[in-house]
């Protein structure tokens, strides 16, 4: 059998990885949003 | 158009506990490849992500059909939302593929029809959003994406068919003939639980998507209605 750990490792990293980094992304896109609605709300007021 | 669903949470945490079901499913009870080793293992993860991509293009073509149809923006949104999403799943498929190959092919990359067409249809979708960026009226950039999505989902046909009409050293899962892989039962119950997990992490992901999307543009038109209404008062 041919020893291809490294490659499975490396594989899993991106695909986990990049599935990982977006979720991030939207998570810091959606607490931005919210901090320019509140201080466009604020200047409103 | 407002998103806000209290089913999304749940339908998040679900699509994490399938995607984490088919890991360890992948991880610890199906075999390993004989001639292969365990880099085959990633094929899992590899052909869902490319269903999923594929999927999201067509759905992205469908929302561009309902757009173009109902000329609400909301179905806009999701077209954009959609064919983000699906150009994730696209390169983590093109990137995993690489690393699969290198020990099998014993190359990272070579110009077979089946990643010449991937590479076709993965750029296809990056000019969509870059030329989206460019158009700044919300009616001409619907009716643009609109056009555009369905245009271009004819590259995922192409995409899809190149390894079952052209000679290809890509290994075709079904309706391959001869070049198919022989997954046994263990093999195959893995790939279905991972396409469904795939299936449902891109519903969660575009809903989200399409949310914060829909929020940036309601904000943009409001910040657009306060700084119309300041220059009005000075």
């Amino acid at each position: 059998m041919a020893q291809t750990v490294n490659y499975f490792i490396a594989g899993y990293a991106v695909i986990l990885g990049l599935l990982g980094a977006y979720c991030l992304y939207l998570y810091l896109l959606s607490r931005k949003l919210k901090r320019e609605r509140a201080s466009l709300e604020n200047k409103k007021i | 158009m407002s998103y806000k669903n209290k089913l999304l949470p749940l339908l998040s945490g679900f699509a994490f506990l399938l995607v984490l079901f088919a890991f360890i499913r992948m991880l610890f009870f199906t075999p390993v490849e004989q001639t292969m080793g365990l880099v085959q293992k990633v094929f899992y993860f590899h052909m869902s992500a490319a269903w999923v991509g594929m999927l999201a293009f067509l759905a992205s073509a469908v929302f561009g059909l309902l757009y173009l149809s109902r000329k609400d923006l909301k179905w806009d949104t999701l077209t954009a939302a959609s064919v983000e999403v699906g150009l994730l799943f696209t390169v983590i498929c093109i990137i995993s593929g690489m690393i699969w190959a290198r020990p099998i092919w014993n190359t990272w990359w070579t110009w077979d029809p089946r990643l010449t067409t991937v590479t076709i249809m993965a750029f296809t979708y990056i000019a969509f959003m870059l030329l989206r960026r460019g158009v700044d009226n919300p009616i001409r950039r619907a009716r643009f994406s609109a056009i555009y999505a369905i245009v271009g989902f004819l590259s995922v046909p192409l995409t899809f068919f190149s390894a079952r009409l052209l000679r290809t050293i890509h290994p075709v899962v079904f309706g391959g003939g001869e070049t198919d892989m022989n997954l046994n039962p263990q093999m195959l119950v893995t790939l279905f639980i991972s396409l469904g997990a795939f299936t449902v992490l891109y519903v969660a992901l575009l809903l989200h998507r399409a949310r914060l999307m829909a929020q940036q543009e309601e904000l943009n038109q409001l910040q657009a209605a306060a700084d119309g209404s300041y220059d009005w008062g000075a």
